[in-house]
């Protein structure tokens, strides 16, 4: 396999990161806004584009993730499928992109429908796993 | 306790020295080599435990090296007593960087105490410890912070620095009631 060590550097994810947070825009006029990250905190595409980059976003997001399958692998529960933070603004949805070490998380408005976020979060993340060159390396038993 | 540092510093590797159940860890495949050599990273926190006593356990929170994630410094040093920060003696300008850090947890030392924990001596000597208590001392005249050369893979050079660490906040929790009886 390819060795990436620097997978928000490659044009090829970020461009398919990018348009599959278009896509949910598009299917979603609930989304507020959404990121794809690497595990470690890196963006690869944000959206709206046209708001400014939120690191702290990022971060939080490869944070949450992380405890979350810390959590699951502790209580020996299997593998931590998605993350949900119900607040009163709204919900945040995250999940991982199966196989990479990339992490799709996604804010609503309060109007929608959890299991719709849900749903439509997850056929993102699905698509960008799929638009992703097969030859890159992926995540191993042994990171997991 | 927190313990904190620059990324590569030796924080994971100390966690998992010093405690005694399996370290509950939050490593990340590292994308960023350049900064740190290493396959993974810690991107919540590393969590560990020590029996101090029948009485009294230490819990250990190892944080994120990289400044991106300084909320999980904001938000685990609510809690905390005391701060163990590592710096590895091979990195760029680590004086500096460890005054830098000290600034993230400023709330901490005020009510709690501080320890420095200088790891990589072996692989570069310079700065020495004098060069460190030097720096300490101008940017805090009214703290002690001791400073030690310490291997993060030796349980036993990490326990002499929390025997200091621990020493230190009874000390100040043991100052703070003095000056609360005072003033009732």
């Amino acid at each position: 396999m390819k060795q990436s060590p620097s997978i928000h550097l490659n044009e090829v994810v970020v461009e398919a990161a990018a348009a599959s947070l278009q896509q949910l825009s598009e299917q979603a006029r609930s989304l507020k806004y959404a990121v794809v990250i690497t595990d470690d905190g890196f963006e690869l595409a944000h959206w709206p584009t046209s708001k400014s980059a939120s690191n702290t976003m990022a971060s939080m997001v490869s944070s949450i993730q992380a405890l979350s399958e810390a959590v699951a692998r502790e209580l020996a529960m299997g593998n931590s499928k998605y993350v949900v933070l119900a607040v009163d603004e709204g919900q945040m949805v995250q999940l991982r992109v199966q196989g990479h070490h990339i992490v799709v998380g996604a804010v609503f408005d309060a109007l929608e429908n959890l299991g719709v976020a849900l749903r439509l979060s997850t056929m993102a993340a699905e698509s960008l796993g799929s638009a992703i060159p097969t030859d890159l390396e992926l995540v191993t038993g042994e990171d997991r | 306790m927190l313990i904190a540092g620059p990324m590569g510093s030796g924080k994971t590797t100390a966690v998992q020295s010093l405690s005694e159940i399996p370290v509950v860890s939050t490593e990340a495949h590292n994308n960023d080599r350049a900064q740190a050599d290493k396959l993974t990273t810690t991107v919540a926190l590393d969590y560990g435990e020590i029996t101090l006593s029948p009485e009294h356990k230490l819990r250990m929170y190892g944080v994120p090296g990289q400044r991106r994630f300084s909320f999980m410094w904001k938000i685990l040093q609510e809690r905390a007593e005391g701060l163990l920060l590592l710096v590895h003696n091979d990195a760029p300008d680590p004086v500096p960087t460890v005054l830098e850090y000290l600034e993230d947890f400023q709330d901490l030392i005020q009510r709690g105490a501080v320890a420095i924990g200088v790891t990589r001596m072996e692989l570069l000597p310079r700065p020495t410890i004098p060069m460190y208590v030097e720096a300490l001392r101008a940017a805090y005249p009214n703290i002690t912070i001791p400073v030690f050369s310490v291997d993060a893979r030796e349980a036993g050079q990490l326990q002499k620095v929390l025997v200091a660490l621990v020493a230190a906040v009874e000390a100040t929790a043991m100052v703070g009631a003095a000056n609360e009886g005072a003033r009732r």
